[in-house]
């Protein structure tokens, strides 16, 4: 019952509830049977499993403010859903709660060219945007490994990164306006196509609160300019230190870079047994993926300083795209990195802790101690230039005490990256699953301070509650507590 | 805790040693309580412990830095203790690899500057009063200017906060890395909140390596062709670090309507990319000036002074918005209005203008002010009057200064009720 906001002291009555929401949105709009509810069990973080008591998947805006009126009718909580990618169980079902899902609000509603603006429904996925305005030389700047599979909307609660936010920035920076159904079913716009509207940045507020202010059911984005050159660098290591020194001389030449990316000897083979890439070497201890981009002038000078800094730092072999397809050649294997650690492994745990970039060497000596005392492999493959790490702890969810083990590891990366001046999690979110770190890094009146803002959108705590704050129960209490709702799914493949 | 007597804990002159007479002065003519005594206290635990006290006494005070924006927005009503924020002026931190820096809010911008600049970076904004803002009135102002073309707003380079709540408590959010999604974004909360919310204590800012080289260009001539010229650079690969529409500036002949245009990097690209616009100029038959450093960051700093520091023939200061594409159109308007100069960044379609009087006649000029407003909101955006003389305060009362803040603005008000739950920071301004 970890997750159970106890709004009150008997079970809601879902029968009723849901006709209810059948009145409301149409029969077609709702889920209740269990076999369907299945899907919406958990979100990317599949070792956390809650069944819904309710599906809801409005269309319009309006219906999500009918649904959430419904939920403060009937008092029971709500959590938005987009399309379940995220890893830090923001999405995850809370106990006698309605999960409204915007997987069918995917239109793409208005396309601005002059003024470089797009409005999308927060159903729409992450690349949709690019695509629908790369005809024209342009694109949506945020691109996280999963942004063929992930929806704005929880881009835009997650405020997501990706491997080209070293220069343009995350989400954040890219979002303009937004309609917002407020956790008590009012609609408010926030924010517009024009920045620095007048009173408090409400859309600066939203961005990043991972579904507990309300769910945005518009957004409008900014949209760049192709660059009139691209470049990926490929240069490969014989020891990790000297790639992190690479990336550390490249920013003290004053070069920004789209993207700064570094994987390790172990995500290089589990990425070349897997996707096949035949472009990073095997023996490798690290590999560096640097993308420039601007004008051709620009790009070229900065391509051979970077080759020039990497070669210093005893890089073997340079190699340099500016041939898109060969550029994206270059970029699977790290987009893919993920995939193919779930294939080298029968599970995987990710972290996302970053550390200022001066600490990536420290951090990584500090994984590697942390890997051999618990005895679990890690895979590191990171954001290097912001210094985002995602160490992928591989283990065997089916031995007994495995999970706990990395989860206990996971924790030991983060107080560490927290140690080192840096934070718990650079673009997953604190979600179901790292709310129990937030006292490491903020005090009490800090996250008091929080609430403040959370009281005044939510009074009621009806939007995804008991996520991102901590509360007494440990998280070794909430693991165990949660192994019962595993058990239920015994046999359903994870995705 | 006992209360706070402000001659106890500083000098009356202090507020007079701290501003220079002339902020001194626009203290006395547009709040005129602002004339007592003010508390500057020399640390932030001290600050907190003034806030503690004035809390305790239901005492309402009124955050400055170094003054001089503090007649931007409303007036506080009532009698209201100000509380300086001038001797929270160190650098506390500067990770030149890390390419980051924490301030005291009361640190002058040009102070940072100065302190960065030996390592080759600088904090890429161009505020208005750029040589005596402090950050925290910069932040609390989102005050950015026209490197936002390049490096965003205020609020797309604050990576984390510290701050001094009502009750005295000091509290953070963000912290010292790039990335950060742990807990709230309290830091755009912050920005623009114009000290309503709390007392900024301390930044976290990234920094930027100061460009290898700068060069600005200057067009103007026949409208739609500067119009079309404006919509080719924004649609094109080129990388300005500032695109503004300008007018009445005196570094055009006659200060005509024009462009200026900022570029910014290796030297290479920018000779390339200035060759470009001025060939894209030259087609369309528009005149050109190139400036070239000191030069050229002459102009930019002239530039926002001018639309920005109220004269006595313009005495308005307007802060508005309007889509992009929207700019030629409201050019327009503002040529056939009262005396003006002004900028509009050509990307944000942000805008900032400082106005005289149509004919001296008042009415007229709010009247004209009032369709501005209108035509700014058609274009999804807004018109903020950030500085009025007494002339014009009866045609735009306090509430009417911002312009609409649309649906959202019960929610600031939640907002405000629970960060100042008895009105004490900066009272009646803002938000009421
Ligand atoms: C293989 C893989 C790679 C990934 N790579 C990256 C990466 O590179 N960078 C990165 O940042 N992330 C990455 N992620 C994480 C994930 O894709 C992102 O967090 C993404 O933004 C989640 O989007 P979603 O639509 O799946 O949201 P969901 O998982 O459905 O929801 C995430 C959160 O958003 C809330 N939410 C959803 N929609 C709304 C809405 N309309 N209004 C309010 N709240 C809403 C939910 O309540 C939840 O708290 C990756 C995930 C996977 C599986
Ligand atoms: C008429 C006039 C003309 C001027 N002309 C020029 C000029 O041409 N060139 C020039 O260089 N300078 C000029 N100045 C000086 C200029 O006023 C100051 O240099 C500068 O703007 C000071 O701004 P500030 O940072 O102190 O903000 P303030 O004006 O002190 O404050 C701005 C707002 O932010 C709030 N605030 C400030 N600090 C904090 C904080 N730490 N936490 C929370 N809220 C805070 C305040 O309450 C206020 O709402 C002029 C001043 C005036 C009055």
């Amino acid at each position: 019952m970890v997750f159970a906001p106890s709004l009150s002291a008997t079970r809601p009555d879902w029968e009723a509830i849901a006709r209810e929401f059948v009145n409301a949105l149409g029969d077609r709009a709702v889920i209740r049977r269990r076999d369907e509810l299945l899907t919406y069990e958990c979100d990317g973080l599949t070792s956390y499993r809650h069944r819904p008591a309710l599906v809801v998947l409005p269309r319009t805006t309006e219906q999500v403010a009918a649904a959430v009126k419904l939920c403060n009718r009937f008092r029971v909580p709500f959590v938005a859903r987009g399309a379940g990618t995220g890893l830090s169980g923001g999405a995850l079902p809370i106990e006698d709660s309605v999960l409204i899902v915007t997987a069918l609000m995917k239109q793409i509603l208005k396309v601005d060219l002059g003024n470089q603006r797009v409005v999308v429904q927060p159903g729409v996925i992450n690349n949709w945007v690019t695509q629908a305005v790369s005809g024209a030389g342009f694109y949506y700047a945020p691109d996280p490994s999963s942004q063929i599979i992930c929806s704005i909307g929880g881009n835009v609660a997650e405020n997501s990164g990706g491997v080209h936010c070293l220069k343009y920035g995350v989400t954040t920076n890219h979002v303009l306006g937004l309609k917002l159904v407020l956790p008590d079913g009012e609609i408010v716009e926030v924010g517009s196509a024009v920045p620095e509207m007048p009173g408090y940045d409400l859309t600066g507020i939203f961005v990043g609160s991972e579904g507990t202010l309300g769910i945005a059911t518009e957004v409008t984005l900014r949209i760049l300019k192709t660059a009139d050159e691209i470049a990926v660098l490929l240069a490969d290591f014989t020891s990790m230190d000297a790639a992190a020194k690479s990336v550390a001389d490249i920013i003290a030449a004053k070069i920004i870079p789209g993207g700064m990316e570094i994987m390790d000897n172990l995500s290089i083979n589990a990425v070349e047994d897997v996707a096949k890439t035949n472009c990073y070497p095997r023996d490798a201890e690290a590999i560096l993926l640097v993308e420039l981009d601007g004008l051709a002038v620009e790009v070229a000078a900065n391509s051979d300083r970077v080759a020039q800094i990497c070669r210093e730092n005893g890089a073997r072999n340079i190699t340099i795209a500016t041939d898109s397809q060969e550029r994206l050649k270059l970029w699977k294997g790290r987009k893919s990195a993920f995939a193919a650690a779930g294939h080298v492994s029968p599970d995987y745990y990710v972290q996302d802790g970053v550390v200022p970039r001066g600490k990536l060497v420290w951090i990584l000596q500090e994984i590697a101690k942390l890997s051999e005392e618990y005895g679990y492999k890690v895979a590191n493959v990171f954001h290097a230039g912001d210094g985002n790490l995602h160490p992928l702890v591989l283990y065997d969810k089916s031995v007994p005490g495995q999970l706990e083990a990395v989860e206990e590891m996971g924790g030991e990366i983060l107080k560490r990256c927290v140690q080192a001046g840096g934070t718990i999690s650079g673009e997953h979110g604190i979600g179901a699953e790292k709310r129990c770190y937030m006292p490491d890094m903020f005090s009490a009146a800090d996250l008091e301070t929080m609430q403040w803002l959370r009281s005044a959108f939510d009074p009621l705590r009806l939007a995804n509650p008991d996520k991102v704050f901590p509360t007494p129960k440990t998280c070794g209490e909430a693991a165990n507590a949660q192994a019962p709702a595993q058990r239920l799914v015994e046999g359903v493949d994870r995705f | 805790m006992r209360a706070i007597d402000p001659n106890d804990l500083n000098d009356p002159n202090d507020l007079n040693d701290l501003l220079d007479p002339s902020i001194g002065q626009l203290i006395d003519r547009s709040i005129g309580q602002l004339a007592r005594p003010a508390v500057i206290p020399e640390s932030i635990e001290r600050l907190a412990e003034v806030m503690a006290a004035c809390a305790a006494d239901r005492q309402p005070i009124v955050p400055f830095g170094s003054g001089s924006k503090l007649a931007w927005g409303d007036s506080p009503k009532g009698s209201v203790l100000p509380v300086g924020l001038g001797r929270l002026d160190r650098l506390v931190m500067h990770d030149e690899a890390d390419l980051v820096a924490t301030v005291e809010a009361g640190m002058k911008l040009r102070d940072l500057q100065a302190a960065l600049a030996p390592s080759g970076q600088w904090l890429p904004i161009d505020p208005a009063f750029a040589d005596s803002a402090t950050l925290g009135g910069i932040v609390a102002t989102a005050d950015a200017g026209s490197l936002r073309q390049r490096y965003g707003g205020i609020r797309d380079l604050l990576l984390g906060i510290s701050i001094v709540r009502w009750d005295g408590q000091i509290a953070k959010a963000g912290g010292r890395v790039v990335k950060n999604v742990a807990g709230y974004d309290l830091m755009k909360l912050f920005t623009g909140s114009f000290g309503t919310l709390g007392l900024l204590a301390t930044l976290t800012v990234r920094t930027y390596p100061i460009p290898e080289q700068c060069q600005t260009l200057l067009l103007w001539g026949d409208r739609p062709a500067l119009a079309q010229a404006a919509q080719g650079l924004r649609n094109s690969t080129l990388t300005p670090i500032a695109l503004d529409w300008v007018w009445g500036n005196p570094a055009l002949p006659e200060a005509a309507v024009g462009l200026a245009l900022r570029f910014g990097s290796v030297a290479p690209s920018v000779a390339e990319q200035m060759r470009r616009s001025i060939a894209l100029a030259q087609d369309l038959g528009l005149q050109s000036m190139v400036l070239s450093e000191p030069d050229e960051a002459d102009f930019w700093h002239k530039l926002r002074a001018a639309s920005t520091a109220p004269t006595s023939d313009r005495p308005i200061t307007l802060k508005f918005g309007a889509l992009p594409t929207a700019a030629p159109a409201l050019l327009d308007r503002l040529a056939s209005g009262p005396i003006s100069q002004g900028q509009i960044h050509a990307s944000s379609g942000l805008g900032w203008a400082s106005l005289g009087a149509i004919e001296g006649d008042w009415l007229r000029t709010s009247r004209w002010i009032r369709q501005l407003r209108a035509a700014c909101e058609a274009e999804q955006g807004f018109l903020t009057l950030l500085q009025v003389p007494a002339e014009l305060t009866h045609q735009f009362k306090q509430s009417d200064r911002w312009g609409d803040r649309g649906s959202g603005l019960a929610l600031m008000g939640k907002i405000k009720q629970q960060f100042d739950p008895h009105q004490l920071l900066n009272p009646g301004r803002f938000l009421v």
